[in-house]
């Protein structure tokens, strides 16, 4: 009973942090039609700046907490803004170009680099702020349900945001016809890249709360990235209700797995998993195919 | 046909400058130590990637190897010059940078590889080119599979053996758990302990392995406490995972000895991400160079090196570093030295034949900081099985040097 309540808390939280990655891949997909291969590597990025900016000792009780919070959050979206500009203005000369693809890729790559120039090349790391979760028999740290709770906040937030707010409502927009979304006025550039922004404060938000839980090193990055994008694609490309659901789901598996067969088969049951619901599902589990234009 | 004729010549004296410059190419190494550049050394490392902090270490070790035997007046009169490759700690990307420090950079020796993966993978390539090399394998080693390369590390199936015999003997163990990394010398290590075990009659309650990167072992060690062991024999590849095990364990509540191989000597690492008290309970298996009972018998050596390092380095740089493992990629150059200033060659075999031979002699004539150089015809690891000991790496005699717990 123990250990499933161990393996349940903790995949998924793990789960929820592979789960945000998804959703940031998501909003900037649904503005652009990238997806950015670099937001592992914006994962870190937080990390990185959490680690180096937050006071010794400070706590969740200290307002120096919530100021390096909003520091990280601010300075990731700043980064993933300039990425995203970077990746968009190809893009705009030739609008079917799949240039996203290597600026993608190579954003990633430097922004790898740049964390290796800037901490050295071994894993840092950052204290768990949340305590712990007792159980009959040991512990969970906080931050595996903290993880959880930020990703219900962020999928919540989002489907406020993109309900209620004109800006919100501009990105539903180029979600549904970025020419038409132009043709009847929206600045697209300016709202992609603010999509860019928040898909990178997401992950920031995440990077900050589950800094404890991540490897926080520049070679790290690609590795959240395949797991978020395998969460985005079982839950269904662009759907963020999928990815809050599929990402827990598939960190609980991946534990179970490791913890049953041993932890050399959870990359094996990662790639079967995608492979399967490809197979099944191409559209993912909770997507909708796409309607084609005849 | 006059132009014809003049043609096939042409083509002939080109195809002839091509086959001359193959061979030039692939006989890299095959020279005799009188030539004129620069010695080069190749130094493939994981400058990148999960063992990164371990690289940089390594790198340090060979930095100052060149620096001292430079100023020593270089490998028989001739300079030294390091020419590092990133591995990213992956043996297809370990092929390709040896390939280019062969093909490309044309070095007469090789420092490195890392790991077992990565020397396994790329000693075919060195011993065609008739290069000579110490690598940091610590398995599956021997004059067949590795004809001009040696390993500087502990060999993993003695760190097995050694481990089992002390978790029986100390702590009376009937059931064991183990846990390793999947790499060839987590898996070597483990076949060993079990091997072990078997002559010891002990139980092996449950087995664990797991990739590297890795960021969390729980699900690893609620599988390992479920057969309720006495001990748990570890086998990782790096003090970060050394860490990730301890506070796996400890928010498990498993309370048992753990009984390390020697990547759980990597102390500041490990206590990085388990926090200070991470070697509560913990004993691992290590070099005696940098250990030792009490500060009456800590090697002067040793701490000139460490001074040595820090002074190069700087205390940032150097804070958490395992010196033993900056010591034996630092003493590997000087072995090479050795071997080629004794076989008055550059030559693989000469120089392999020349070290095997007289390695422990020519050990002692160096200025090498470990301790324990015994290398015999049959073996391909430099280090004696017989010197493995036993240590506390949480706990540190001088700075830099850790606590020993047998013999003592």
């Amino acid at each position: 009973m123990n250990e499933i309540l161990v393996i349940l808390i903790r995949g998924a939280g793990v789960g929820s942090l592979y789960a945000l990655i998804a959703m940031s891949l998501n909003l900037a997909y649904n503005a652009t039609g990238v997806l950015n291969f670099a937001q592992g590597h914006l994962l870190v990025t937080a990390g990185v700046c959490t680690y180096l900016w937050m006071p010794d000792g400070a706590g969740t009780a200290s307002p120096m907490w919530y100021l390096t919070l909003v520091a990280v959050l601010v300075a990731t979206a700043v980064v993933g803004m300039i990425q995203g500009l970077i990746t968009l203005i190809p893009m705009r000369r030739d609008g079917g170009s799949h240039s996203w693809v290597a600026t993608t890729i190579a954003g990633s790559i430097v922004l790898g680099a740049l964390i290796t120039l800037w901490i050295g090349p071994q894993v840092v790391n950052v204290p768990n702020y949340f305590g712990f979760v007792p159980l009959p028999d040991g512990r969970v740290p906080g931050v595996y349900p903290m993880l959880v709770v930020l990703a219900l906040v962020v999928w919540a937030g989002l489907r406020w945001y993109q309900s209620s707010f004109l800006s919100g409502l501009a990105l539903n927009a180029l979600s549904q016809d970025v020419d038409a979304a132009r043709a009847a006025g929206v600045p697209a550039l300016k709202f992609q890249m603010l999509a860019f922004g928040l898909a990178a404060a997401i992950t920031a938000g995440a990077g900050f709360i589950g800094s404890s839980a991540i490897e926080i090193s520049g070679s790290r990055g690609t590795n959240y990235v395949i797991f978020g994008f395998i969460v985005a694609v079982i839950g269904g490309i662009g759907n963020n209700k999928g990815a809050l659901i599929a990402g827990p789901l598939f960190g609980v598996l991946m534990m179970y797995v490791s913890f049953e067969l041993g932890g050399g088969l959870q990359v094996v049951t990662a790639l079967a998993v995608i492979v399967a619901v490809l197979l099944l599902r191409p559209q993912g589990i909770f997507g909708r195919p796409h309607a084609r234009r005849v | 046909m006059t132009i014809f004729t003049r043609s096939k010549r042409g083509a002939a004296f080109v195809t002839g400058l091509v086959l001359l410059g193959t061979t030039a190419a692939c006989g890299g190494g095959s020279g005799s130590g009188g030539g004129s550049g620069p010695i080069k050394v190749g130094v493939p490392l994981g400058i990148t990637g999960p063992a990164a902090g371990t690289a940089d270490w390594d790198r340090m070790g060979v930095e100052l190897s060149v620096k001292q035997i430079n100023a020593d007046g270089g490998i028989d009169g001739r300079k030294v010059k390091a020419v590092f490759v990133d591995t990213e700690l992956d043996p297809a990307k370990a092929v390709t940078a040896t390939n280019r420090l062969i093909n490309e950079e044309k070095v007469d020796l090789v420092v490195g590889p890392m790991t077992s993966d990565e020397t396994l993978a790329t000693l075919p390539a060195l011993s065609r080119a008739n290069i000579p090399s110490i690598n940091g394998a610590g398995s599956k080693l021997d004059p067949k599979v590795a004809p001009y390369s040696f390993g500087m590390l502990l060999n993993a199936e003695y760190q097995g053996q050694k481990m089992v015999d002390y978790a029986v003997s100390e702590y009376g163990a009937k059931k064991v758990a183990v846990i390793s990394y999947s790499g060839t010398q987590g898996k070597v290590g483990r076949e060993a302990i079990e091997k072990q075990l078997k002559v010891k009659g002990v139980e092996e309650s449950a087995g664990q392995e797991y990739d590297i990167p890795v960021t969390d072992l729980s699900s690893q060690v609620l599988a390992l406490k479920k057969g309720n062991p006495d001990v748990v024999l570890a086998f990782p590849q790096t003090g970060n995972d050394t860490g990730l095990l301890v506070q796996a364990m400890r928010d498990a509540n498993l309370d048992v000895p753990v009984v390390g191989s020697y990547a759980t000597t990597y102390a500041g690492q490990a206590k990085a991400v388990a926090g200070p008290d991470a070697y509560k309970n913990f004993v691992s298996v290590s070099w005696p160079a940098f250990s030792a009972c009490s500060t009456s018998d800590v090697r002067t050596e040793a701490t000139d090196f460490i001074a040595e390092v820090k002074k190069t380095y700087g205390e940032k740089r150097t804070t958490g570093a395992a010196f033993d493992n900056i010591a034996s990629f630092r003493d590997a150059l000087w072995l090479l030295k050795a071997g080629i200033e004794g076989s008055k060659s550059t030559d693989a075999k000469k120089v392999t034949s020349w070290l095997a031979k007289n390695e422990t002699a020519a050990a002692k004539k160096q200025p090498l900081v470990h301790n324990a150089y015994a290398l015999s015809d049959d073996s391909r690891f430099l280090m004696d099985p017989d010197s493995l000991t036993l240590v506390n790496a949480g706990t540190e005699v001088v700075p830099g040097i850790i606590q020993r717990i047998d013999g003592c």
